[in-house]
């Protein structure tokens, strides 16, 4: 192992001590108030984060969003050049994309560029152009104009596809591709134990993915407005083409469902009974515990590094559902039901 | 009516006795107006009851639906991809009635059509948003309809009861003055003309 390596992974070892336990985010869904969600919080090491934030879901939100950026930036800063560009991908592309999809929904829906600015990620221009810079153009066209000549400028049939339809997803669904196609290219530069545990986060997480878009676009199917299956969906894991065309094609979702390999039968069971929510927690619940078993497998290596910007990023969707549900004054087990930190096992402490 | 409005005269008499015969008339209709609006209020009742569980059960669906949009995708991106949605709720509400009662009728001119790609969590609750939107309005309008007809039969009880209880036997009770009023006048002057007939043949025998 190159010191190099040595370092990042002691490193992150050291930070995954700073994560929040399963049983510590279990007692923030459980305060009965904000000002006691607070108080708690006050114990943890968001303390300084959240340092004269507005007492807002919203403001929150974004408070957790840079403690994960942070969190990220140091890990991606210490990688060493193969993973670097990966981790860079995966996760900076990600949330870059997050803030064009807003930028571009609300620039089409006519809504006021600084209500836009407000929902944006902090974080610098990664692959595109800076979003606020876009947000000046006014009107979508403009925006469309802007990312001209970058690595997210929309190819030619989303834009007729866009103009033909009058909607806005096949700009998005161009975005996501373009994501999708650099974060594998990145992920060839890894090396071969590094790039099968990869795969497996980005192709389980895909593949769901694609399954609640066949699912939701089994109308559109019906009424001819898909693009052919191969270009709707570039990337599969394992769930092909195949199965998404019987996700479309079938009279009742849940007859496809079940012939569906696992794990995805399992992470699909909510759908069963409408719970959309429902089956992203299943997901993310098992990716956190794939990569628990994948860091128990190796220790000293790149797994590690996946796991704790995982660990980190599930911690802080938890910490966003809890902020919010406790907020609203929501029974902590109706919280629970979404979260994935806070649901493992005990042993996980 | 007051005792100086009483002329005891023939005329008056027959013409109080016409207005009593509208008046019972009136009444009888009126009786007829509120029996059927107590049926209508009552009907109309049991429908709301029956429309109201069945709206508070889609209700809390549809909440529950929102709540995991929510807990699934954080309050900013759920109301970033809300905001887009580009056409809102328009009604125009339009008098209508029924029996003289009117209430409000809501047109529904546009509902919020979704053009813009929710995440599947957030379509999920806006379709079932969507779905009881009009329900919602057709229960508020029920609602209105059923203050509006109480508020009606209310007031229509109280015009019967005036009728039959004050304003029919106040005229009863002035017909009868008035009868008997006259009846006293003619024996009194059968009583005259029978003193002065006597007094005559008297006079004349």
């Amino acid at each position: 192992m190159s010191p190099g390596l040595t370092y990042l992974v002691v490193r992150c070892h050291s930070m995954m001590a700073e994560l929040l336990s399963p049983g510590e985010l279990r007692s923030l869904a459980e305060a009965e108030s904000l000002r006691e969600l607070m108080n708690r919080l006050g114990e943890t090491p968001y303390v300084e984060a959240l340092r004269g934030v507005e007492w807002k879901a919203t403001a929150l939100e974004g408070a957790y969003h840079r403690v994960f950026i942070e969190r990220v930036r140091r890990v991606v800063e210490l990688s060493l050049g193969r993973m670097a560009p990966f981790l860079g991908d995966y996760y900076y592309m990600r949330m870059e994309l997050l803030n064009l999809r807003r930028v571009m929904r609300g620039l089409y829906a006519g809504i006021s560029p600084q209500r836009i600015g407000e929902e944006l990620l902090p974080l610098p221009p990664y692959r595109g152009p800076d979003p606020r810079a876009l947000l000046e153009a006014g009107d979508l066209e403009g925006a469309i104009k802007g990312l001209g000549g970058t690595i997210y400028q929309p190819p030619p049939e989303a834009l007729r596809l866009y103009e033909k339809l009058e909607a806005f997803w096949p700009l998005e669904q161009a975005l996501i591709n373009t994501y999708l196609d650099r974060v594998y290219d990145s992920m060839e530069a890894l090396r071969g134990d590094e790039r099968a545990v990869a795969s497996r986060v980005v192709g389980v997480a895909l593949d769901v993915e694609n399954l609640l878009t066949a699912v939701k676009r089994r109308g559109d199917y019906r009424a001819g407005r898909l693009p052919p299956p191969e270009a709707l969906w570039p990337h599969t894991y394992r769930v092909g083409l195949e199965a998404l065309r019987d996700i479309l094609d079938a009279r009742r979702v849940g007859d496809a469902i079940g012939m569906l390999p696992q794990p995805y039968r399992a992470i699909f069971e909510p759908l069963l009974v409408g719970d959309v929510a429902g089956v992203r927690a299943n997901l993310n619940r098992h990716l956190y515990g794939m990569m628990w078993r994948e860091r128990a497998k190796n220790d000293y290596g790149f797994n590690v590094v996946l796991a704790y910007l995982l660990f980190s990023e599930m911690e802080k969707e938890d910490l966003i559902r809890i902020t919010w549900g406790v907020m609203e004054g929501l029974k902590a087990e109706d919280i629970l039901r979404y979260l994935v930190v806070a649901s493992q096992p005990q042993d996980k402490d | 009516m007051s005792l100086s409005d009483i002329r005891p005269t023939k005329g008056f008499l027959m013409q109080l006795k016409k207005r009593l015969s509208y008046i019972e008339r009136g009444c009888e209709f009126l009786k007829l107006k509120r029996d059927h609006l107590a049926k209508e209020l009552t009907a109309s009742i049991d429908i709301l009851r029956g429309r109201r569980r069945l709206l508070l059960k889609n209700l809390k669906e549809a909440y529950d639906a929102v709540i995991a949009a929510y807990l699934s995708l954080g309050p900013t991106e759920v109301e970033s991809q809300a905001r887009s949605i580009r056409r809102r709720l328009e009604i125009d509400i339009l008098p209508k009635s029924v029996m003289g009662v009117r209430f409000p009728y809501v047109k529904i001119l546009s509902k919020p059509s979704v053009d813009v790609e929710l995440d599947i969590t957030l379509s999920r609750a806006a379709e079932k948003v969507g779905a009881i939107l009009e329900e919602i309005i057709r229960v508020a309008e029920f609602e209105a309809r059923i203050e509006r007809l109480a508020d009606e039969l209310g007031k229509t009880n109280r015009k019967v009861n005036a009728l039959e209880n004050i304003v029919i036997p106040q005229y009863k009770a002035v017909i009868k003055f008035i009868a008997d009023k006259l009846d006293e006048e003619s024996l009194e002057e059968l009583v005259r003309l029978k003193l002065i007939g006597g007094a005559l043949a008297r006079r004349r025998g």
